[in-house]
């Protein structure tokens, strides 16, 4: 296996779906999320006589963090490859010499970094309209935080949807029952039942991160456990979706 | 290397219950190769087993003596122009071709000569920057032709590269692809369901119906097959009695059913072009009017049942 033909053909692909993404009608979606977000952003400056940190923190983990950030990854994440087996489009990307690790990987880098980039858009727009109201003093950690926290969700959900879109025909109707139902339902059960939902961790994460805010109180496992095991669940997920990818036909 | 190019033995592929391939044998010599059969027989089946997109259910195929399936290295030996169009309307030809070409691990100024020169080459050079949304369907076909050469491969594999194609497309790309073999010592496969497109670019032809290979070899054979099966025309006139009674003396007529209203007939001949060469002169010998004068069996359906033996 020439390893630099792999290295340029995985980059391609990458540059190849970032466009995709980009230029999909998709991104009217993402304009309106965007809208909605700077809609309650602006409400909420208007509501508050000082600036308020926690306030923000609050709607914005609620809407950004834990229905934002799956939602559009699930609505990419589920179509990009999809899309291609259904229009057929895959057939010169899969008749090319790279080895199906090096083109799954391609559109998971090109799903990454472009979901992310539409969730710092997202989120630095609303971000913008809450505090400058106010002023920025103070606020570059909470950002910082944000950033990281959307992400690290962004490579955990893609590495899903992007996994299951390989298994179901309609991959869409798996995204809605994970984000609606498991995320939003499981993941706020009381226990440890919570534990099988991915905002659990990046709650977790979160609650180390800030200082206050629901978030920062939020009582969820260490950062060592979430660290480990939201990796591990990217590293199965991924072996698991280019397992199916290496064997999966295009007709 | 010597021997086939491509090599197959009882080679099946179902789809459900449907079947694409059903026992398909054949060796393809290197050169250009046509694969003739009607709509369904199981031509694209067969192009996708061999570029690897799909796996046989039974039998074997070999590519330059390699299994295609899930094989990487195979795919730097072959281009493929697949019969459906996966052009976005969006690209310029050359992003295209810098896109494919990026996927074969090229890149930089290489890269930019090679699709300039490919480009050249089909024809579409002058056309390198227009939007793909505005072009004909010639021009898409030969882009597409252009994606499945930029990385130089032994073989191409062109399935329906003719289709949706007017008179003058075709023309252009039946020269395109004798001149990739010719000038540019591409071997090539082609897939057509027009037996005389195919004729017209090359004589070494498989024949498919129903998923099997029915004739492989020289078209003048498959040809010489063909004529020699008991052709059915439909022949219509007002006088179709008297036409009657001279075909019964022709020797190559074989037999002659009228139709319920006498003003036309089906007649079976056994060797269609002698009927059609004597048919004006008759006609003129008995001043009488023809309405139409066709063949039964001048599509393709009925020369692949013959030669399937239905």
């Amino acid at each position: 296996m020439d390893m630099a033909t792999q290295i340029k053909g995985t980059l391609t692909i990458t540059r190849y779906s970032m466009c995709k993404v980009l230029v999909s009608k998709r991104i009217v979606l993402v304009f309106a999320i965007m809208a909605l977000f700077c809609s309650v952003a602006f409400y909420g400056s208007t509501e508050v006589e000082q600036k308020e940190r926690e306030e923000f923190i609050n709607f914005a983990s609620a809407l950004v963090l834990f229905f934002i950030l799956p939602v559009i990854t699930m609505i990419y994440g589920s179509s990009l490859i999809r899309d291609e087996i259904v229009d057929r489009s895959i057939t010169q990307i899969a008749t090319s010499p790279l080895c199906k690790a090096s083109i799954y990987i391609g559109y998971y880098l090109g799903l990454i970094i472009t979901v992310s980039v539409i969730m710092v858009l997202v989120f630095t727009s609303g971000f913008l309209i809450y505090f400058g109201e106010f002023g920025f003093d103070g606020t570059g950690d909470i950002y910082g935080s944000f950033i990281k926290l959307m992400i690290i969700g962004t490579v955990v959900y893609s590495s899903l949807f992007m996994m299951v879109s390989l298994i179901f025909r309609t991959p869409i109707y798996f995204g809605l029952f994970f984000v609606f139902i498991w995320e939003l339902f499981i993941g706020n059960f009381p226990g440890r039942i919570k534990m099988v939902a991915i905002n659990h961790y990046l709650r977790s994460l979160g609650s180390n991160m800030f200082t206050v805010g629901e978030l920062s109180s939020y009582n969820g496992s260490t950062v060592g456990d979430t660290t480990i095991t939201l990796a591990a669940f990217v590293t199965i997920s991924m072996i698991l979706g280019i397992l199916i990818f290496t064997y999966k036909e295009y007709p | 290397m010597n021997g086939p190019i491509i090599w197959a033995r009882d080679l099946s592929r179902w789809y459900g219950e449907v079947i694409g391939l059903n026992q398909f044998n054949v060796d393809i010599e290197p050169g250009i190769t046509g694969i003739v059969g009607p709509n369904g027989s199981g031509k694209s089946t067969f192009f996708k087993t061999l570029t690897g997109l799909i796996r046989p259910s039974v039998g074997q195929i070999r590519m330059f003596g390699q299994d295609p399936w899930n094989n990487t290295a195979l795919m730097r030996d072959f281009g493929f122009c697949p019969d459906f169009d996966n052009l976005s309307n969006e690209q310029t030809p050359r992003d295209f071709l810098t896109f494919v070409g990026g996927l074969h691990g090229k890149g930089g100024e290489e890269l930019a000569k090679r699709v300039d020169e490919v480009l050249d080459i089909v024809g579409m050079g002058d056309a390198a920057d227009r939007k793909i949304g505005g072009f004909s369907k010639g021009m898409r076909q030969r882009t597409k032709i252009a994606g499945a050469m930029v990385h130089n491969p032994k073989l191409l594999l062109l399935d329906e590269p003719l289709s949706g194609t007017d008179p003058l497309g075709r023309r252009e790309i039946i020269d395109l692809v004798k001149k990739l073999h010719r000038q540019h010592g591409h071997n090539i496969i082609v897939s057509s369901h027009v037996l005389h497109e195919v004729e017209r670019l090359t004589h070494q032809v498989v024949v498919i119906y129903k998923g099997r290979a029915v004739a492989v070899g020289d078209i003048s054979d498959i040809r010489g097959m063909i004529d020699k099966h008991p052709h059915n025309i439909i022949v219509e006139s007002k006088e179709m009695e008297e036409l009657a009674k001279r075909f019964v003396e022709m020797p190559f007529v074989v037999s002659i059913q009228f139709n319920p209203d006498r003003r036309s007939a089906i007649v079976q001949v056994q060797q269609p072009d002698e009927f059609f060469n004597a048919f004006p002169s008759l006609v003129e010998e008995l001043g009488c009017e023809v309405d139409k004068v066709y063949s039964l069996d001048d599509n393709l359906e009925s020369v692949f049942r013959y030669l399937v033996g239905w």
